[in-house]
């Protein structure tokens, strides 16, 4: 039985096509995004993979360019957090759930 | 004849009590074995202040020790070191600093200064190229670091006077008083202000008009430069430049790795209000550097308006945004910015001041301490006024309960009781800066092993903060991959922080900054380190060689904190990192033991596994025997084999 | 050939004289360097100070600069591939008239020597310049 999600309220319910997450910026990645936070819609069983490239379509060629690297693969540097948890690179395939956030850092280290 | 070029090739000795200034030649041996900086330190302390030394007693030690790299075309290169016996944890203590005043000394003809005595009455060093006085500083005393800066600037008319300068706190006798040096950077840790105050010295000033000669100039200029050109290439570069150590403050809080509440958490609910964006949103000027520095990490911040308009300062780091931020559930960056221009003014450390503040609110918390005990100060956490309130009379002394706190935590909660040692977040007597071990199990390991009590920085593991496996294979190779970049992986941890230890030493030695190229952009190593000093010296050097003044330096220290009576049972962390689970981002659930970790890594060190001690065979591996036959001395004598 | 500075992005790190010094010294000595940075206070705002060269632009013309005309034995000449005005070390003779005429304090004396000495653009390849993390320094041609 369908029903909205208590979480986002979003008008298509969770069960049906997509999630809704947010993305959080940091450090360089919010000054190129010119915004600390953006929502993102996404087709149920995205990954985080999945969420890169979408924000990447919606994105300022400065963003995309800390992004990804010219080869065309996400920079090995990006620092990224699902629900403050750590994803490292080869965990990209990750399923994402409705309401996650994933928080974005560039390359950085200190203190 | 001193051989080496890149040393000035002599220091000053300056005896308080004597009132006399000597130059000596730099010991040939001296530069071989240990280069400069904390090794020459260390050396010194372990040759003259023994066990029987009171910190504050005019017989230890003050030095302020540049390296041969300190003012040179390598990236970086502004750093020098102060040394002494810490009267905060009464073992080996130094403190690290930028700016100009390294590069200064040594363009004034000098590698170091070695402070004995104590005078009479309050007196400035002053220094101009070769021309060196004891002069009275009875008009200084008192003043605020900034005044005094001014004011020796005024009575030389001249502006690019650099100094090294103590405030009332030092003077007063507060256990973690700072010297800050030009531009009101902090040589801040371990209480040496305290020291410098103890022997009524003021300033420091330094004028120097000289040259910095090099053995093999045109392959050291090409090793500078190249190392210029990696750096400015190196991924992390962008982002320290841009925002410097703040840029962290988000990251961190999502690691777990933000100290709150006096560490039972790892992340605030404010932390939006304390991070790089929130920081130069609110108060940004301009980017600064230290001397030949290409990141630029300094900012200059001033409020432009609020309770404390006008307020403007640089050098807020990361630690003080935690110490004055969410270690005491302040989230109000304008009291954070106040409380670092009191504490610079003052002459305090950020680190330690803090969190003397958020031991007292937790204290407050478990109800262990009353109004009556606080001086009638409610330390609720957060409050703003208490902080501020707290900061000035620690610096000045000014009733019981802050003066208790002006001891540190670990002589406030020896004296309080009733529990308190549980809140004491402190290793050896240093406070723990902001890392939780929960969160990075380096960092855990780091802390207990700094020879100066709890401190990052010896060690400083940054490639497992969130982990960078390109960076670790680079360094270390595919063998310890992939735990050497996780952050919550204790193996290989060891040899991470063993090797940080050895490399930090070595870069503490030479004058060249840790969070440019060494450590946090980890783009110069060992090799490059090697390469650059022997065309700047002229100095046979290898990677080998290298490593074993490192070790050298690192075992000295530990010798020398053995004679005053550290053993394995000093090295482990409060009991909140074991026993209670961090609640707190990618840490959530984490506790840290270092027991295990401490087995590899004295064994890594050759160091016995029951006293912590280096072995009689690693000592003479490192031609440390005499400290063989001193450490038998020792009346807590242990087996050293 | 001209160097056209950017002030407001200097960070006071002194690249740039450490640099300039050793390319003309060998020895890293900001005291020599031919470039000088100059501040309001220690945290800035900062204002590099390098020689202007002056009137190179119309030296082919007989336009001298105040340096090379007060010089007593001409020892300050125009490089015509650069346009720097250069100080021949071998006939300075250390009288210290170019530095009292320089309207920017741009000469720099070495009494120990007997010298003085100036911006002479590297020979074409302006350190600083190439040196500067911040862009500072901005290489003109002429």
């Amino acid at each position: 039985m369908p029903s909205t999600s208590p979480r986002t309220g979003s008008r298509w319910s969770e069960d049906e096509v997509s999630i809704d997450i947010t993305v959080r910026y940091h450090n360089l990645l919010r000054r190129a995004a010119g915004t600390g936070a953006q929502e993102l819609s996404l087709p149920k069983g995205s990954s985080v993979a999945d969420a890169l490239d979408a924000l990447a379509a919606v994105s300022s060629s400065a963003l995309v360019g800390l992004l990804y690297g010219a080869d065309g693969s996400v920079v090995p540097y990006l620092v990224l957090f699902r629900n403050q948890r750590l994803v490292t690179h080869d965990q990209f395939g990750m399923e994402l759930d409705d309401g996650d956030e994933l928080q974005l850092f560039p390359a950085v280290s200190g203190g | 004849m001193f051989p080496y070029k890149a040393y000035a090739g002599k220091w000053l000795h300056v005896d308080l009590t004597a009132r006399r200034v000597e130059s000596h030649p730099y010991d040939q041996s001296m530069a071989e074995q240990y280069l400069g900086g904390n090794g020459f330190g260390a050396r010194l302390l372990w040759e003259h202040v023994g066990p029987e030394v009171d910190a504050l007693a005019p017989e230890n030690l003050l030095v302020f020790s540049t390296g041969p790299l300190c003012g040179t075309l390598v990236p970086n290169p502004g750093r020098m070191e102060v040394i002494a016996k810490s009267p905060l944890t009464g073992i080996y203590g130094d403190a690290n600093a930028g700016g100009f005043l390294g590069p200064e000394l040594k363009f004034a003809g000098w590698d170091a200064v070695v402070v004995t005595g104590r005078s009479d009455g309050p007196v400035y060093l002053a220094i101009r190229d070769e021309e060196v006085e004891i002069r009275d500083a009875d008009a200084l005393w008192g003043l605020t670091t900034s005044e005094t800066e001014d004011t020796i600037r005024q009575l030389w008319r001249d502006t690019n006077v650099k100094t090294a300068v103590i405030g009332p706190a030092a003077e007063n006798g507060v256990l973690f008083s700072g010297i800050q040096i030009t531009p009101q950077r902090s040589a801040a840790r371990c209480g040496l202000g305290t020291v410098m105050g103890s022997k009524r010295l003021k300033a420091v000033a330094v004028r120097g008009h000289g040259p910095i000669e090099v053995a093999d100039p045109a392959r050291f200029y090409e090793i500078s430069a190249d190392l210029h050109r990696r750096l400015r290439a190196n991924p992390i570069f962008e982002a320290v430049s841009a925002h410097g150590t703040p840029g962290i403050v988000s990251m961190m809080d999502a690691l777990g790795r933000f100290p709150t509440k006096n560490f039972q958490m790892g992340s605030f609910p404010g932390i939006d209000s304390l991070d790089a964006e929130a920081l130069e949103a609110r108060a940004f000027v301009r980017h600064l550097a230290c001397f030949g520095c290409p990141v630029a990490c300094d900012k200059l911040y001033t409020l432009p308006d609020g309770p404390f308009a006008g307020t403007s300062l640089r050098s807020v780091e990361y630690e003080t945004l935690n110490a004055m931020g969410a270690a005491v559930w302040n989230a109000d960056i304008d009291t954070v910015l106040e409380a670092n221009r009191l504490c610079d003014e003052l002459g305090m450390d950020t680190i330690s001041a803090g969190r003397a503040i958020s031991f007292g609110m937790e204290l407050w918390e478990q109800e262990i301490l009353n109004l009556d005990e606080t001086d009638g100060l409610p330390l609720r956490w957060g409050d703003r006024d208490v902080i501020l309130t707290l900061l000035e009379r620690m610096a000045r002394r000014e009733g019981d309960f802050a003066t208790l706190l002006s001891r540190g935590v670990r002589r406030a909660a020896e004296t309080i009781g009733r529990g308190a040692e549980d809140y004491a977040m402190h290793v050896k007597g240093m406070a723990i800066a902001a890392q939780d071990g929960r969160a990075q199990k380096s960092m855990g390991l780091a802390h207990v092993t700094s020879n100066r009590g709890a401190d990052h920085l010896k060690a400083f593991p940054t490639i497992d903060e969130t982990g960078y496996p390109d960076e670790a294979r680079r360094r270390y190779g595919e063998a310890y991959l992939p735990e050497m970049a996780q952050p919550l992986a204790t193996k290989h941890k060891p040899f991470l922080v063993k090797d940080g230890e050895d490399f930090g030493a070595v870069v503490d030695s030479v004058g060249v900054c840790k969070s440019g190229g060494t450590f946090v952009l980890a783009e110069i190593y060992w090799e490059d380190v090697a390469a650059a000093v022997e065309a700047a010296t002229g100095m046979a050097m290898s990677v080998e060689r290298l490593k074993q003044i490192g070790e050298r330096i690192y075992n000295l220290q530990r010798c020398y904190n053995a004679l005053h009576g550290i053993t394995r049972a000093d090295d482990r962390l409060p009991r909140r990192f074991s026993e209670e689970r961090s609640p707190s981002g990618n840490a959530e659930g984490e506790t840290i033991h270092v027991e295990a970790m401490l087995d590899e890594y004295y064994a890594l060190r050759g160091w016995d596994q029951e006293t912590g001690w280096p072995t009689r065979a690693k000592l003479r591996e490192l031609e440390l025997d005499e400290a063989v036959d001193a450490l038998d001395l020792s009346p807590d004598r242990q087996s050293l084999e | 050939m001209q160097l056209r500075i950017h002030k407001e992005k200097c960070t006071g790190c002194l690249i740039c004289t450490t640099y300039c010094s050793f390319q003309h010294e060998r020895a890293i000595w900001p005291a020599m360097a031919r470039i000088r940075i100059e501040a309001e206070t220690d945290s800035g705002p900062f204002s590099p100070q390098v020689c202007r060269q002056c009137n190179a632009g119309r030296a082919s013309q007989g336009a001298l600069s105040p340096c090379a005309e007060v010089c007593p034995v001409d020892a300050i000449c125009i490089n015509e591939a650069n346009g720097a005005w250069t100080i021949d070390a071998g006939l300075c003779t250390g009288c210290g008239a170019c530095e009292d005429a320089c309207p920017f304090g741009m000469i720099v004396f070495d009494g120990a020597r007997g010298l003085a000495f100036k911006c002479d653009l590297c020979g074409g390849d302006p350190t600083c310049a190439a040196m500067c993390p911040s862009d500072a320094i901005e290489v003109r041609s002429t």
